[in-house]
């Protein structure tokens, strides 16, 4: 966004001034100490504060809205400057203080390092937009999802299913009036991490779900069992296309991966 | 599967049905062939000649993608139309810091940017470039942010190793600066009255005059009628 000043602020002021869009108060220092080949270790620092206030009141006079991080970096400008203008006591040579500018200059040198990956990344961005890969949607039915190492939240949830459907007929079939047996995640979450270290290694998914009788049972396990792979306490693998899921506790594999 | 070029047609097939990139493992599983000559069948695809084809291999995000050659991007335009919206300055600013920094809370970006950074981050989200990493421990367990495998498809890189070092980023900085200040010198020659204005113990002493003395040779981007 270029947004020309002369026919607004020309009648009143007699100045032009060309406004661009900034990224932030930084941006805008950048962009002025840039623009005008000033060494940024030895920012003249009135006058830079000046031209930073005339933007601001530039801004204000178009309307454009001036985030409070702009009066912020106003205020940090004008407070620099105000401490080179207080009289120094004729202190020894060898003891300076801090240069008052130090910390402002250490942030722009930082936000400019990043706007140089920035810079890199935009770069990346327009030859990668050059490239096109394949995005036709693959249809689920006919063609599986190749095999991948990593279990999904799909795969889980197809094994699921699989475990529902063999368990169909036992819930069925007694009719008879049961209370409600309350079973709580908190519950089914202990029951599992113990059914997972009872196996010593690494136990089928269909077998841990083998003692689980009804379907309530059967849902709350899978919650119990998502919630343990939320917190990292057991991991899923698959080693082969449909094949069957291992569950084992999170601290074996870790074991096994140092091992190797 | 054993024949190498077999293996190489075959890997060729599997990227070109997937379309987002494929790891060597899975290729290696689907193929039921070594992980090894998974890899030096993709990296034969990826130095193939681009006579033979108008399709090319990238390794990217640790896997292997087939893409369209950039040489056929207008062609591909011509059909596919627009493409999703390149990224603002300010969503690639928050992406820089993040890679660097990850994983990393709203604040620290912030910090850095010295901008309000909520609407970027959620918009890095929504495009699957930034993804929620778990909370920092501490007064507020605020958010941590992380790039996703999407940052290293989007951007073609193969790791955040890609990316440059630190210390290059330090040292590309440096050299912009020297730049600026040969150009400041060219413009403005050394003082010769002999005083030293760079070094020296009153420098900060003589600090406000130098820097309005310096000041008057800049022209500010106003321009008086």
């Amino acid at each position: 966004m270029v947004i020309d000043l002369r026919q607004e602020a020309a009648p009143n002021s007699g100045f032009m001034v060309t406004l661009q869009k900034f990224e932030g108060p930084l941006d805008l220092l950048l962009q002025m100490i840039r623009s005008q080949e000033i060494d940024i270790y030895d920012i003249p620092i009135a006058s830079v504060t000046d031209q930073y206030l005339f933007h601001l009141r530039a801004m204000e006079e178009m309307d454009l809205d001036v985030a409070s991080e702009y009066l912020v970096m106003a205020a940090t400008l004008i407070e620099i400057k105000s401490r080179f203008l207080l009289p120094k006591p004729p202190a020894p040579e060898q003891e300076e203080g801090p240069d008052p500018r130090d910390e402002l200059v250490r942030r722009l040198l930082e936000y400019e390092k990043y706007r140089q990956v920035a810079d890199l990344l935009h770069g990346h961005e327009d030859a990668q937009r050059l490239l096109h890969a394949r995005t036709v949607e693959l249809d689920p039915d006919d063609l599986p999802a190749v095999p991948s190492s990593s279990v999904t939240t799909l795969d889980l949830l197809s094994a699921l299913k699989r475990v529902l459907q063999n368990v169909g007929d036992v819930v069925t079939a007694p009719v008879t009036t049961i209370p409600r047996q309350k079973i709580t995640l908190r519950m089914k979450m202990a029951e599992m991490m113990r059914r997972v270290h009872e196996s010593g290694s690494r136990i089928p998914f269909s077998q841990l779900f083998a003692a689980e009788r009804t379907r309530p049972d059967i849902v709350m396990a899978f919650l119990a069992l998502l919630e343990l792979m939320r917190q990292f306490k057991i991991v899923a693998e698959q080693d082969q296309q449909f094949g069957e899921i291992f569950i084992s506790p999170a601290v074996q594999v870790e074991q096994k991966a140092l091992a190797q | 599967m054993t024949d190498s070029s077999e293996i190489r047609r075959a890997v060729e097939c599997l990227l070109f049905v997937s379309g987002a990139p494929l790891g060597t493992r899975d290729l290696a599983l689907a193929l039921e062939c070594e992980e090894a000559s998974v890899v030096s069948a993709a990296e034969e695809l990826a130095a193939r000649d681009p006579e033979v084809s108008g399709l090319r291999v990238q390794q990217v995000a640790g896997g292997w993608q087939m893409v369209t050659r950039p040489e056929y991007a207008l062609a591909v335009a011509r059909f596919v139309g627009k493409r999703a919206q390149k990224l603002s300055k300010a969503a690639l600013e928050a992406l820089a810091i993040l890679a660097y920094n990850q994983p990393s809370t709203q604040p620290e970006i912030e910090a850095i940017r010295g901008v309000d950074s909520s609407g970027v981050l959620k918009s890095l989200i929504e495009r699957n470039l930034v993804k929620e990493a778990g909370r920092r421990d501490g007064p507020g367990r605020p958010i941590l942010y992380e790039t996703t495998d999407g940052f290293l498809v989007y951007f073609g890189l193969n790791s955040l190793d890609d990316l440059p070092d630190q210390s290059v980023l330090e040292s590309m900085l440096a050299e912009t600066q020297s730049r600026v200040e040969e150009r400041a010198d060219e413009q403005f020659p050394a003082s010769t009255d002999g005083n030293d204005s760079v070094s020296g113990g009153q420098e900060q002493a003589q600090g406000v005059e130098e820097t309005l003395h310096i000041s008057e040779g800049f022209e500010p981007e106003v321009v008086e009628r």
